[in-house]
């Protein structure tokens, strides 16, 4: 009996997953379609190859693009992971100090803007490892925006849960990591969700900077060798990633925010 | 407590404000007008002397409290009742320790507050509980924070009050999963499982709606009667009914400080239905009900 239900279950979520992702499925078959079609009719050209070629290059090239897709995932969860961390910690103090916030914010404002990929060569100089010069380079990319909503965050938590905390006498680390952390987590889910773009652009724009595998590299490696049948399976590969980050971050988002 | 014993008793006192208060005419015929009480006769838990709290902003301060005085004897219940505006909720935040007064003394067991204590829990009238945290776990937070016990008793405590205030089957559900008023019997249940030996409660029923409000009220009575420590309460609110079947001495607040100290001649239990039925009730409740109006004239004009 308990089998029974739990089967019922399973096809219940994945009834509601094939409705939810109905949409995204349609227009992907529609483009498959589209280019099968250019394909058979045209042959594919140079810059515009047929699927199957690409599909291919996929199979043939299998074992690179596995270990560029693992780099890819080491570098970016790292840098992502650091630049929450910090930007987390700075945000936090920023919003329990008005003084701090006065001296970082306007700074912090005129920072943000420049893109990261800038101090690239500064990164490699002084760091002088390409590996943790990507890292600085889309860590320090991605920090600005989570410092940003941390501190709005913690404006907007509002005084009579405030109150509420004090009244129990939370020591104050108690009260950062049970009232504070929660109260920003909200805000920081929508601060990935919003940057998952941003990171993958940071990602190849680092990746070019002297690595030897990832799948940012991998497409500009081909494109410089004009191997545009590998720079499509190389953008394929890139936006299979992004779509299922997204999935898996949409799934923890809802998760960690069941209170919500 | 019968109603004799809690005659008030003139004290002189440093504070001349406290001696132009008056006390309601006793009811029951022992009557003492005119007779100070804005401090009992018995030993003060909480004692608040010449209390003055202002506002401020860049332009402006808007005197909150001048000149306040009252204290509240160990396990009384005390409700401090006035208009909206009148500083009661700003009184209670001064015993909370959430707020420091301009001048003027707040003590606690004869110490000065000089911030939140372990020796205090506080009930809000909305938002107080985390929304992150299921049921249960607001109220072990809650008992975490003033107890040294293992996990389990822990648990165990926030089991019981959880159930007590009848919430049993709903522990693990999220705040934004529960009514309004069961969130409030959440916080209630987490006040009193700190056990705290003062239990300060601004408004708690001042967001439900009205026959909610009347089981919470029931309920507090109950659960406060059962406690084998008699806990000290202040008890914020502007509702008459509220304040006459819940206190022991209701003190009317007016022009920043305590106009009038209306002492409760209830026995308990208190049964709502039996002291509503009385003459002594209906004459307590009007003329606090006065009081409400006569300040402003709004009585007469508003033609009620």
């Amino acid at each position: 009996m308990p089998q029974a239900s739990e089967t019922s279950a399973l096809a219940r979520l994945s009834r509601v997953n094939l409705v939810r992702y109905l949409p995204q499925l349609i227009i992907l078959a529609l483009l498959g379609l589209a280019w099968s079609l250019y394909g058979a009719l045209t042959g594919g050209s140079f810059l515009l190859p047929r699927p199957d070629e690409v599909v291919e290059v996929l199979g043939a090239d299998f074992a690179k693009i596995f270990e560029s897709i693992g780099a890819s995932g080491l570098l970016l969860g790292l840098s992502s992971l650091i630049a929450l961390v910090l930007g987390v910690l700075m945000g936090m103090l920023c919003g329990q100090f008005e003084r701090l916030k006065g001296a970082v914010l306007p700074i912090a404002r005129v920072l943000a803007p420049i893109p990261s990929l800038i101090y690239a060569p500064y990164a490699v100089a002084i760091v002088g490892d390409f590996f943790w010069a990507a890292v600085f380079v889309i860590a320090s990319g991605l920090f600005w925006p989570v410092l940003f909503n941390t501190v709005n965050a913690i404006e907007d938590i509002s005084d009579e849960l405030i109150n509420s905390a004090r009244t129990l006498n939370l020591p104050t680390r108690t009260m950062f990591a049970w009232v504070m952390l929660p109260h920003c987590l909200p805000y920081l889910f929508n601060t990935l969700s919003v940057q998952v773009s941003n990171a993958f652009l940071l990602l190849v724009g680092a990746e070019m900077m002297g690595m030897r595998s990832g799948v940012g590299w991998y497409v500009k490696y081909w494109a410089d060798y004009s191997n545009f049948t590998t720079v499509f399976a190389g953008i394929v590969v890139i936006a299979v990633i992004v779509f299922v980050v997204n999935i898996l971050l949409e799934k923890f988002r809802d998760r960690v925010l069941s209170w919500k | 407590m019968a109603a004799d014993e809690a005659i008030t008793t003139p004290r002189s006192t440093g504070s001349a404000r406290a001696d132009e208060a008056i006390t309601t005419p006793r009811p029951t015929g022992s009557a003492r007008a005119g007779s100070t009480a804005v401090f009992s006769d018995r030993p003060a838990k909480i004692r608040v002397k010449g209390v003055a709290l202002s506002y401020r902003n860049n332009t402006s301060s808007t005197a909150v409290l001048s000149d306040l005085s009252f204290d509240v004897a160990e396990g009384e219940f005390v409700s401090l009742i006035g208009a909206s505006g009148c500083g009661k909720s700003t009184t209670l935040s001064l015993l909370a320790g959430l707020r420091m007064p301009d001048s003027g003394e707040v003590h606690i067991d004869g110490v000065p507050v000089t911030g939140t204590g372990k020796d205090r829990s506080v009930v809000f009238q909305h938002y107080a509980l985390f929304p992150w945290m299921r049921a249960r776990r607001n109220v072990e937070f809650g008992i975490r924070q003033v107890s040294d016990a293992p996990k389990r008793e822990i648990a165990a405590k926030a089991a019981y009050y959880l159930k007590r205030v009848g919430l049993e089957g709903k522990e693990a559900l999220y705040p934004h999963q529960l009514s309004g008023g069961m969130q409030q019997r959440v916080a209630i249940a987490r006040a009193l499982a700190m056990e705290t030996e003062i239990l300060l409660m601004d408004e708690p029923f001042g967001a439900v709606d009205a026959k909610t409000r009347v089981v919470l009220q029931d309920l507090l009575l109950e659960l406060l009667q059962e406690q084998e420590r008699k806990r000290t309460v202040v008890f914020v609110t502007h509702d008459i009914d509220e304040a006459l079947l819940l206190s022991d001495r209701v003190l009317f607040m007016n022009a920043q400080r305590i106009s009038k100290v209306i002492e409760v001649p209830f026995e308990h239990p208190k049964k709502r239905h039996e002291i509503a039925q009385t003459l002594v009730y209906r004459e307590l409740r009007k003329e606090i009900f006065d009081m409400f109006y006569e300040d402003e004239g709004e009585y007469l004009a508003s033609g009620i």
